[in-house]
């Protein structure tokens, strides 16, 4: 048995009552879906939050799943949509996390008992990349992390973003000239 | 490739990062909760029922707001005139008082 009929027949078992088995597509999913999470949201608690609510809708949409796609194409969209919209909003609260930055910046330098000139620099590399990275427009961010970070190819990605493979290579390049002109100025 | 060094550095730290082991249960959990704490539904006669008693709330609220409007005492005027209360001509001026 493939892993897709697999899944088609964990699906009709849930959508027939046996709501635990839910609890196999959690396991065989969940890392993936972290990583995509990290990706967009970089911290361990916001991907964790992400998770949750990606395997929540899931739930409550399987029925609408027909199998015209492969499982895991239409959960990762699920995540993408989940992890945009998670952004939308703390966008929206940006300036709370910009002070909560600071501060959490100011004690982590003055607890730092070593090298504190390379933790610096260090530390300030790692902000630059993350703010290039998410500076980037929807589709090269989105391209860009599931390549990334789930490491899909241009096929898969295609198919998550609805979008042909050409388009995808596009927005790869795109999004790799966007980050080197964004991070010239790091030394 | 100083720049994609940076990048892949970045990435790297990231993907070390791993997901609470509990992540699992706390899902199944929350779904459970979930499915224990759905909102109660409204049936069409029940929805019916709560219209229509708004709707006499609201007719008998304004009903009551008329009945209060209509004036229901007669209007009358209060003079107020303290010399006429008491008037101290009668103690003080002699012809008055021997009008008697």
């Amino acid at each position: 048995m493939t892993k897709t009929e697999e899944i088609k027949y964990i699906i009709s078992d849930i959508l027939n009552g046996e709501r635990e088995k839910f609890s196999i597509i959690v396991n065989l999913y969940k890392e993936s879906v972290f990583r995509i999470a990290i990706g967009y949201m970089h911290t361990k608690e916001d991907a964790e939050d992400i998770v949750q609510e990606v395997f929540i809708k899931t739930y409550q949409s399987l029925s609408g799943f027909k199998g015209k796609s492969e499982f895991s194409t239409w959960l990762y969209r699920i995540t993408v949509n989940t992890c945009l919209n998670a952004i939308g909003k703390k966008q929206r609260f940006s300036f709370l996390q910009k002070a909560e930055d600071t501060v959490s910046r100011f004690f982590n330098i003055k607890s730092d008992d070593k090298n504190p000139e390379e933790k610096l620099l260090s530390r300030e590399k790692e902000k630059a990349v993350k703010d290039a990275i998410d500076s980037l427009p929807k589709q090269q961010r989105t391209a860009f992390t599931l390549k990334r970070y789930e490491d899909l190819s241009q096929q898969e990605i295609s198919k998550i973003m609805k979008i042909s493979d050409g388009a995808v290579e596009q927005l790869l390049q795109r999004s790799k000239v966007n980050l080197t002109n964004k991070l010239k100025k790091i030394k | 490739m100083k720049t994609e060094k940076s990048i892949t550095d970045f990435i790297d730290s990231k993907l070390k990062i791993e997901p609470n082991p509990y992540l699992t249960t706390q899902i199944m959990a929350k779904l459970e909760s979930m499915e224990h704490n759905e909102p109660y539904k409204l049936s069409s006669l029940q929805k019916a029922v709560v219209a229509v008693s708004i709707t006499i709330v609201v007719l008998l609220g304004i009903s009551l707001g008329t009945l209060y409007n209509k004036e229901t005492t007669e209007s009358f005027a209060l003079n107020i005139n303290d010399s006429q209360i008491e008037n101290l001509q009668i103690f003080s001026d002699p012809i008055v008082n021997t009008e008697e």
